[in-house]
């Protein structure tokens, strides 16, 4: 029997609420299918399965918060016995009967523990002593969330200027050239099958970063994992509430009127609900446009375990000098903050000399 | 179309990008992106939704015409009255 767990979309989270099933007891699922909707400090999200079997039994009921790494559904697998079931649950703790329930009673996440059992399985005496008043499980209180979401954003933020040391570069890149070109390629196309200069932007720094491993991946126990994709965290802001970073896939790869078609998408969904689980979890970097509300210069800090973050100033028209003259051009900030434990500034100076290049031929990323 | 109902239907679509407005309190002469606090994407995703709820195309070159909210309800008017 394998279990399906509350899962978590970040660092930052903590608890979520299964705001809604999508299945039942006796479907079958598949690695990829949406099975519940979790409501969390990010928003409402689809969260998809990477297990496949049988529904055996729903474990809590909608409207119900619970805290990350509580079972919240069982499986039957499939394949009985099949040796699969170790590998899946393999990132449990080990713990015994009693502590497991006694944590899931309790709402105590049973990851981080150390256990006095055999093989270091917690026993129930290993849980920590009650907290009084802690909620158990409750439903959410509605006007909660954007609490939720400014806690969360606090705590990623706090970890990150505590935990990384970063340091910060920028550099005026010339866009003239890409807006000429982009003006010409949307002449005469509906709004829709317009491009955006954000999407350019967007498509060269994931182009960038194909020579920059080390400012594309993950710094966890002490040691740095370059990422196999770029996937870019779009920086969306959820207005008065706050902000979601849901990742843009293999950007790289990806043509600019797919890529256009798949912000525009992402950007609705950040703020109407829908955004997959995926999603939340697996951004390689971020990328903030935030500047576009009109500064010049954006100075960003690191979502953790990421080790960089792209800034993207508001592009404006300004004197610039061109073959030694000056004249009116579209200019734009782009900043880097980078960790200090895995790059040094010449690599983030080299990529953002690379971000620049890639822009003065923007045909070159359109496919 | 009325204008009325054309103003139903923007308020409608700015719900998907901008949920917390209160078209109450919005000053309709003032600049339309300051005013809505909306970048150009979602003034992309506003342009795209509006040309198709209301069956209009909103030209490019259309885009400096709408400098306030009680400018685009105009020109949407106008638009939607050509058909």
């Amino acid at each position: 029997m394998n279990e399906l767990t509350m899962p978590s979309f970040g660092a930052d989270m903590e608890s979520g609420v299964v705001s809604e099933w999508r299945i039942k007891p006796g479907d079958r699922i598949q690695k990829g299918d949406i099975i519940a909707v979790i409501e969390t400090n990010k928003g409402a999200i689809d969260m998809e399965t990477f297990q496949t079997g049988t529904v055996h039994e729903l474990l809590v009921e909608p409207g119900s918060r619970v805290p990350v790494g509580t079972p919240i559904a069982t499986l039957s697998d499939d394949k009985a016995e099949a040796p699969s079931t170790d590998s899946v649950i393999s990132t449990r703790p080990k713990a015994s009967p009693l502590a497991r329930k006694q944590a899931q009673v309790r709402g105590i996440d049973l990851r981080g523990l150390s256990g006095s059992g055999p093989d270091g399985a917690i026993l129930a005496a290993d849980l920590p002593t009650p907290i009084p008043h802690r909620p158990e499980v409750n439903t959410p209180v509605p006007g909660d969330e954007k609490e939720m979401m400014r806690r969360a954003i606090a705590a990623a933020m706090v970890r990150s200027k505590r935990e990384i040391p970063h340091y910060y570069l920028a550099t005026t890149i010339d866009l003239q050239t890409a807006l000429e070109w982009m003006t010409q390629y949307n002449h005469d196309k509906p709004a829709d099958e317009q491009l955006l200069m954000t999407a350019l932007l967007h498509k060269a720094i994931a182009l960038a970063l194909l020579d920059s491993p080390e400012l594309n991946g993950f710094y966890q126990h002490g040691q740095f994992q370059s990422a196999d994709e770029i996937h870019l965290g779009m920086a969306i802001s959820i207005r008065t509430w706050g902000l979601i970073t849901p990742a843009l896939h293999r950007v790289d790869r990806a043509p600019l009127p797919e890529l256009m078609q798949r912000m525009r998408d992402l950007t609705l969904r950040a703020r109407r609900g829908g955004l997959r689980s995926s999603e939340m979890t697996d951004a390689t970097i971020t990328v903030s446009s935030m500047g576009e509300r009109g500064v010049e210069t954006l100075f960003g800090v690191i979502y953790p375990p990421q080790v960089a973050l792209i800034g993207i100033g508001c592009p404006q028209t300004r004197p610039w000098v061109v073959n030694g003259a000056v004249c009116p051009r579209l200019l734009v900030n782009v900043s880097l903050a980078a960790d200090h434990r895995v790059s040094d500034g010449h690599q983030g100076a080299q990529f953002l000399r690379r971000v620049t290049k890639l822009l003065q031929h923007p045909e070159r990323l359109l496919d | 179309m009325e204008i009325a109902q054309i103003e139903v239907i923007v308020f409608e679509e700015l719900q998907n990008i901008a949920p917390e407005l209160v078209p109450s309190e919005l000053d309709r002469d003032e600049d339309l992106r300051e005013e809505l606090d909306i970048d150009s994407m979602d003034f992309m995703i506003l342009m795209v939704a509006l040309g198709k709820r209301l069956g209009i195309k909103i030209p490019d070159q259309d885009h400096h015409l709408l400098t306030s909210l009680n400018n685009l309800l105009g020109y949407l008017q106008e638009k939607s009255g050509q058909n």
